[in-house]
């Protein structure tokens, strides 16, 4: 039997488009999330489906990307707990006094010097989860505080902390990272 | 001290330029006073401007399979949505009383090589209808992970021109025999078909063919495993070439 097919709603296009531009965003941050590509790419199809099968219940107007976001996040821990692992499992206070503060150098000058992009992409890779994923979330992919507090599921004076610390943690991983080349 | 941990999460929105004035006036008080904390301050700021000058080559690109497999996301949830509503309730409901029940004898099936083709028919109307995740479309590398997660080979028969266009999707478990069956995903003649496949034998050796909600579903055995194929509608007679060239690539 074959099923009759309609055109799309012109919106329905347009959101289509829009959500599909996000691809390499979400591939990106799936990557940073598990690490496997694999992986990576099973969370972003599964993404996909769950926003196109749910479109409807997108609010026209409002972020697109904060929304596809929102549904990566929740698949990534949904998955994980499948598999019997917390995802932001990190004792923030132990982090803490494990990431003691660096050395005096100005850190201008460090991180001029750490200019390859494997540096900074493996002392990103390096940070905790939690702190990875806050500081990747704001600044590589430039969303709100509160959009990253939504996405994650964690109040925001949590992300400002997360993205506070992580960027602290990542600046003292690049120091490292020169001073064992130098 | 106590008062450089109470700052800190305060950092990062005074760097980015949305702490309020209150924050902004004690940060910069404590800073004046505190290297330690000026540190800090400085280390932000370096951090985040290397970050964000190098966004472009932080983000990589997504492979371009999987750009294809999400845009048919789009097409399968459009499909869906043209389905008509009765049918679509008619196999919810269906798929809903198999579930329940275990899926073998709440219809009066007391065969359990009919009740797998019953599920089988089921999970693929649904998948077709509502979409499903499939994976790699790699034959290799579909089998590799789905040996990898569930425990047990599987011999994923790969896109076959001469099979009248048949078309390898990917492979997913389905979902309500956590990974007893795997459900290997086509696309022929512009429809859904699928395989599923199960590590045991509950059917004779040549295909039967069983009708099921509208569909048919072709099922047989060979070397321990059972397989069910399903596809659109009415039996095409050039499906017997799919059937063939499964039989003869798969276990």
């Amino acid at each position: 039997m074959r099923f009759g097919r309609r055109s799309p709603p012109p919106d329905e296009d347009a959101f289509t488009r829009e959500a599909l531009s996000y691809v390499d965003s979400l591939y990106g941050t799936a990557l940073r999330l598990t690490r496997r590509p694999a992986d990576a790419e099973d969370l972003v199809q599964d993404t996909y489906l769950k926003a196109f099968r749910a479109s409807a219940q997108f609010q026209r107007g409002t972020n697109l990307k904060a929304w596809l976001f929102t549904i990566l996040h929740n698949t990534f821990r949904n998955m994980r707990r499948d598999q019997g692992r917390n995802p932001v499992d990190v004792d923030s206070e132990v982090v803490e006094q494990a990431e003691s503060a660096g050395g005096a150098e100005n850190p201008e000058q460090v991180l001029a010097r750490a200019t390859l992009d494997a540096d900074l992409q493996a002392a990103l890779d390096d940070l905790p989860e939690a702190f990875r994923q806050a500081v990747w979330l704001r600044d590589v992919e430039e969303f709100s505080y509160a959009e990253i507090a939504r996405m994650i599921d964690v109040p925001i004076g949590t992300v400002m902390s997360r993205i506070s610390r992580g960027r602290r943690m990542l600046y003292e991983r690049l120091s490292r990272m020169k001073a064992g080349a130098a | 001290m106590s008062e450089c941990r109470e700052l800190e999460p305060l950092l990062a929105p005074y760097v980015d330029g949305e702490a309020g004035d209150t924050d902004c006036s004690r940060i910069e008080a404590h800073v004046d006073a505190c290297p330690c904390c000026r540190g800090r301050l400085a280390a932000q700021r370096a951090a985040c401007d290397s970050l964000r000058t190098r966004r472009a080559a932080l983000r990589p690109c997504a492979p371009g399979a999987l750009r294809a497999r999400c845009a048919a996301h789009a097409s399968a949830s459009r499909r869906a949505r043209a389905v008509p509503i009765g049918r679509r309730g008619a196999l919810a409901a269906a798929a809903m009383l198999v579930l329940a029940t275990g899926g073998f004898f709440a219809l009066g099936l007391d065969d359990r090589a009919q009740a797998l083709a019953l599920q089988a028919t089921i999970d693929h109307a649904k998948c077709a209808r509502f979409g499903a995740s499939a994976g790699s479309d790699d034959p290799a590398t579909a089998a590799q992970r789905w040996q990898a997660r569930f425990g047990w080979p599987l011999r994923v028969p790969a896109s076959a021109p001469e099979a009248g266009g048949l078309h390898l999707r990917g492979v997913r478990r389905c979902a309500v025999t956590d990974g007893r069956i795997a459900h290997i995903m086509y696309e022929w003649q512009g429809e859904p078909l699928s395989v599923y496949v199960l590590p045991a034998r509950l059917a004779e050796e040549s295909p039967t063919i069983i009708r099921r909600f509208g569909h048919e579903a072709v099922m047989w055995s060979q070397n321990g495993r059972t397989y069910v194929l399903v596809s659109e509608g009415r039996r095409d007679p050039a499906l017997d070439t799919v059937v063939a060239y499964v039989r003869a690539t798969a276990y």
